[in-house]
């Protein structure tokens, strides 16, 4: 009889494997390696915990899970909180992301726990241990099923928010699924290990409908984030267009001096006049040819962001330079914005932390695969951080990120890669992307 | 200095190109170099099959039914290590000659003073390029680093994969490994090593390298490629935007 309470308490225990696995998933990329080794000797140990007090309890109160359904759903309710607790302790600073993440888990787990339960009560002619080996094996079978649609699910709901600019996301939908998990959880008794039919349609319904409530959340979310960039793109396209205006004036411009000078030139040669000719060349020659005025990378969309800032940083009073080129029609326009856009505004409120030697270097090359873009600027050397994420110092009291998440998720994306350093009075982000 | 050094200016208005050859070998008598000076007045004569391979070239951008930086493309897919000069009357084509990693750009007039900066900078360069020492048939050989795109362990021995073909030697890949420097070469697995400047794409699971080989990254190294592939790119594009 030991035995099977051994086997009933590490068969439970095995069952919130894959939860656990799931409810790190989402903060993989943001974790470091530490982290990553905190967090799994946490929870070998929470598993190993788990069984000692099923075991425990099973003893002291002479009971069984096969019979004592409060027993599991006490359990239940333990590990999750406590998962929860380690994985917001541990990858500090997102307690709403886990949250909404072992909510998101749980829902699919208790349907699942829900359907296997019922499914092995219309097994015919078995007996109650007969059940509740029938019960684990579709439980087992059916979690390890639905592992890659949950984690499809947590990348598109979870991950493309991890990033501080999305605090008003989850603001809105943090609480949606963990209570819609308790609401289910409680509105079916699981007394005895039981469910009826109306009870397993009715956790049919409440998770399905969280799953598809906050999907349709985050594709919202992430149309109304698309809309502001598009806006913001534009934006810098019209700015970008009216320098565009001002260089072709200069042009005409130019052309019309050109003219001038042949005619100047014509009439020089009539006159014979080598003295005058050689006075004409020297003060051709010592005519500055400034670099135009409006950069051009081979990118709209990059150069509408570059004379964006190129202008805000003239404005300051910031040295801003730009070379190379950048041709790759794989990475989307929105998403290269993305990535300038965030590097070059952390570049811009990095240099306005100094009052002197202030520069901005952006500097593009395209190669064979490979397209490489650097910007580079000074600052006053402070790095600030919260919870190991770089804060942004646009403004005082603001404790917004700087946009690495989302950078990080572009190039991803891309199969591309990024990387962030810094010394003592330069700052420098290089994004690498295939072409 | 080298006799077998090669220089080539690429210019279609003939009193540019004279001025940029006189300069060039002012200089070399100054510094007492020997160095073949070749001159072209179109870019399609300079990039031809028959033309031999140059170290450095001055080429104008602007040509007569010629592109300079289409030129320069071709002299590079014909040549990496070729260095190139652009010379032009504005800079307005200073960016795109970052694409085919132009040494440097030239305003015209042509000024002494720059293009003697130009050829320090070039024979710094030069000077400066490391070798690697192999033993091959009992013989002690010497390669260029930069020719370098790999280096495969045998048995007793090892082979480059160079730039020009394959060298077996006999000398063992920890004891060529030692000569090369960590920051421009990478071990991705047991029994090669690689030059960061010869991968073509960003490392995954397998390197690939611009000769189109590929090489599997061991499973624990590949964090570390990764880091030193990004580490790599970032100080190369650092020096080229002349910030390092």
């Amino acid at each position: 009889m030991t035995g099977f309470k051994v086997f009933t308490a590490s068969e439970i225990t095995f069952c919130y494997l894959p939860a656990i696995l799931l409810s790190y998933a989402p903060f993989k990329a943001i974790a470091t390696k530490k982290q990553k080794r905190i967090l799994f000797a946490a929870h070998l140990t929470l598993l190993l915990c788990n069984i000692i007090f099923l075991l425990m309890i099973q003893i002291f109160l002479d009971k069984n899970v096969v019979s004592s359904g409060w027993l599991t759903k006490l359990d239940y309710h333990i590990v999750g909180l406590t998962v929860i607790f380690i994985n917001a302790l541990v990858i500090k600073g997102y307690v709403k992301e886990h949250l909404f993440t072992y909510g998101i888990i749980a829902n699919c787990h208790y349907l699942i726990l829900s359907f296997s339960t019922y499914a092995a009560v219309m097994i015919p002619e078995l007996r109650p241990g007969e059940i509740y080996l029938a019960g684990t094996v579709i439980d087992i079978s059916l979690l390890m099923l639905s592992y890659m649609p949950i984690r499809i699910m947590l990348q598109k709901t979870v991950e493309p928010f991890l990033h501080m600019d999305s605090e008003e996301y989850w603001r809105r939908v943090w609480f949606i699924p963990y209570m819609m998990f308790c609401a289910m959880f409680y509105s079916v008794p699981l007394k005895e290990n039981m469910i009826n039919g109306y009870q397993l349609v009715s956790c049919v319904f409440i998770s399905f409908t969280t799953i598809f409530l906050c999907y349709i959340v985050a594709e919202d979310r992430k149309t109304l984030m698309k809309k502001q960039t598009m806006e913001e793109m534009l934006s810098q396209s019209k700015l970008y267009y009216s320098g565009l205006q001002v260089k072709m004036e200069e042009t005409k411009r130019a052309r019309h001096d050109l003219k001038q000078i042949f005619v100047r030139v014509n009439h020089m040669v009539e006159a014979d006049d080598k003295p005058g000719l050689v006075k004409l060349c020297r003060e051709l020659e010592v005519r500055s040819l400034e670099k135009a005025e409006v950069p051009y990378t081979g990118n709209g969309a990059a150069d509408s962001i570059i004379y964006h800032y190129m202008l805000k940083a003239q404005e300051e009073k910031i040295e801003f330079k730009y070379q190379g080129t950048i041709r790759s029609e794989r990475v989307s326009d929105m998403d290269l914005c993305v990535l300038l856009g965030n590097a070059l505004e952390n570049a811009f409120y990095g240099c306005m932390t100094r009052k002197n030697k202030r520069k901005i270097t952006v500097i593009t090359q395209t190669e064979e695969q490979i397209v490489s873009i650097v910007v580079h600027n000074t600052f006053d050397g402070k790095i600030e951080t919260k919870d190991n994420i770089l804060l942004s110092r646009k403004r005082e009291n603001d404790a917004g990120g700087i946009g690495l998440a989302s950078m990080h998720e572009v190039c991803k994306r891309y199969g591309g890669t990024m990387e962030v350093k810094w010394d003592e009075d330069k700052f420098m982000v290089l994004f690498l992307l295939p072409v | 200095m080298d006799s077998s050094l090669k220089f080539a200016v690429c210019d279609d208005v003939l009193q540019e190109r004279k001025m940029i050859v006189d300069l060039l070998q002012e200089y070399m008598d100054i510094h007492d170099y020997s160095v073949k000076i070749d001159e072209y007045d179109t870019g399609e004569q300079l990039s031809a099959e028959a033309t031999p391979v140059y170290h450095l070239v001055f080429l104008d951008i602007f040509m007569e039914n010629t592109d300079g930086i289409q030129t320069a493309a071709r002299l590079k897919e014909k040549n990496p290590s070729t260095q190139i000069v652009f010379n032009s009357v504005s800079n307005e084509y200073a960016t795109q000659s970052y694409e085919v990693n132009a040494l440097n750009y030239l305003v015209k007039p042509i000024q002494k003073e720059k293009i003697f900066s130009i050829l320090d900078k070039y024979f710094h360069m030069y000077t400066s390029l490391k070798m690697l020492n192999y033993r091959q048939n009992r013989i002690d050989e010497k390669i260029y680093v930069s020719d370098i795109l790999w280096i495969e362990a045998g048995d007793h021995k090892s082979i480059i994969h160079a730039k020009h073909g394959d060298i077996p030697t006999s000398t063992l890949l920890k004891n060529l490994a030692g000569q090369v420097d960590e920051k421009e070469f990478v071990k991705p697995i047991r029994y090669a090593i690689v030059s960061l400047a010869a991968i073509k794409e960003i490392p995954s699971d397998v390197l690939v390298l611009t000769d189109g080989t590929r090489i599997p990254i061991s499973r624990s190294k590949r964090a570390e490629v990764s880091q030193a592939f990004k580490d790599y790119k970032m100080k190369k594009i650092l020096q080229k935007g002349g910030i390092i």
